[in-house]
């Protein structure tokens, strides 16, 4: 079973949820698919024993062949290539790896080449099988890296991703194949706004998905007015709390605190959902 | 000489804008014949790689020398790559940019700004 976590808005308590939710399955796999900024990994302390540069293909020029005709300059549409002066000019940041410059070469005289745009680290932290993906600075793009994630994981045993935030492409990719998704949300307007976004995201792609609303207080009950009115289960409410600030800021999980009972549930409750 | 100015308006009263890739158009004026051109700029509205458009565009235009206010490391690596020297002259206008220019007193940019430095200014 995959189970994926996203938020929409940053900072509502993803990691905070994903790694929990891991630790109260207690066997099983946390993914960090949040490659801009992976952290999962300062909670969870694992033993990296493996780690795999991603490679993305990008296009290799024959000075010897190339005739600047500028074909390809011309039809690239992320503008990756320029023609000055009877020599190419190519920003391997700006490609997109379609491939397109290859096809359109007369000459043939583009061929592939690889670029490292990031690495994927994998292993355990205690029982739980733990991997992350990191992207290079500067590169456009994590799908790549997210892909190469979603691949090496598998699908049979119990898997929480932890996606990034927005609901850009890259969230898409870490979201896919899911079983069932978790939207992490606040008490706050614009918590509201973006759990909002994420909603229409996991109902266009076809996803069952519930909300954890976190740093919740008696009495806030935007979150709960819009899921009663949309029919969206509220799969738990954990409170606003200095104990789980403190203990996050110190990079704790909530393993032996009294706030594990939540995740605890709010697991076995999810299992309920996807039977 | 051809000489390309950013700007925004559509004659020699336009003020020369900072951004680069992102301009609106450029003034593209013949300095012997003093005629002038506007061409819109493709790169304004590229999701990406909008210095390296409107770079190229001027290249394939036979522009020789740029005005502008800050030039970013990908379209100041094409013009440099073309041998077209680039000019700071942003917020004046334009007939008073080319004058300087024709004077010698422009400042040549060698340092490009970091990327995406001008993609807020619009709205400002």
């Amino acid at each position: 079973m995959i189970i994926s976590v996203l938020s929409g808005k940053g900072g509502t308590g993803k990691t905070t949820v994903a790694v929990n939710l891991a630790l109260a399955a207690g066997k099983g796999v946390y993914i960090d698919c949040d490659v801009e900024e992976p952290n999962g990994f300062i909670f969870l302390k694992p033993q990296i024993s493996e780690k795999t540069p991603v490679e993305i293909e990008i296009p290799s020029f024959d000075t010897e062949k190339c005739v600047a005709c500028g074909e390809c300059a011309q039809k690239c549409r992320f503008h990756a290539i320029a023609l000055v002066k009877g020599k190419l000019l190519f920003f391997p940041e700006l490609c997109h790896s379609c491939g397109l410059c290859q096809l359109v070469c007369g000459q043939r005289a583009i061929g592939k080449g690889k670029k490292t745009i990031g690495m994927i680290e994998k292993g355990f932290s205690g029982s739980l099988a733990f991997a992350q993906g990191i992207l290079n600075v500067g590169e456009r793009s994590g799908v790549p890296v997210i892909k190469r994630l979603r691949e090496e994981t598998g699908a049979g045993e119990l898997i929480v991703r932890d996606c990034p935030p927005g609901s850009s492409c890259s969230v898409m990719e870490a979201v896919e194949g899911s079983n069932y998704a978790i939207i992490v949300t606040e008490p706050t307007p614009f918590g509201l706004h973006d759990m909002k976004i994420a909603v229409e995201l996991l109902r266009y792609l076809q996803i069952p998905f519930g909300v954890i609303i976190n740093k919740w207080g008696e009495g806030d009950r935007m979150i709960e007015d819009v899921c009663e009115k949309e029919g969206i289960p509220i799969i738990s409410k954990v409170p606003f709390s200095r104990e789980i600030a403190r203990s996050y800021s110190k990079g704790d999980t909530l393993e032996n605190s009294a706030y594990m009972e939540y995740f605890v549930q709010a697991m076995q409750r999810i299992k309920e959902l996807v039977k | 000489m051809k000489v390309a100015f950013t700007v925004s308006g559509k004659d020699l009263n336009a003020v020369v804008e900072p951004r680069f890739g992102r301009c609106s158009s450029f003034l593209v004026m013949d300095t012997e014949r003093g005629l002038y051109e506007i061409h819109g700029n493709e790169g304004q509205s590229a999701s990406s790689g909008a210095g390296i458009t409107a770079a190229q565009c001027l290249v394939n235009m036979g522009v020789e020398a740029v005005v502008t206010g800050n030039v970013g490391p990908n379209a100041l690596g094409i013009l440099s790559a073309a041998g077209i020297p680039v000019y700071r002259g942003a917020g004046i206008p334009v007939s008073e940019a080319l004058e300087q220019f024709k004077q010698g007193i422009l400042e040549e940019i060698s340092q490009a700004v970091p990327k995406h430095y001008g993609l807020n200014m619009g709205g400002k």
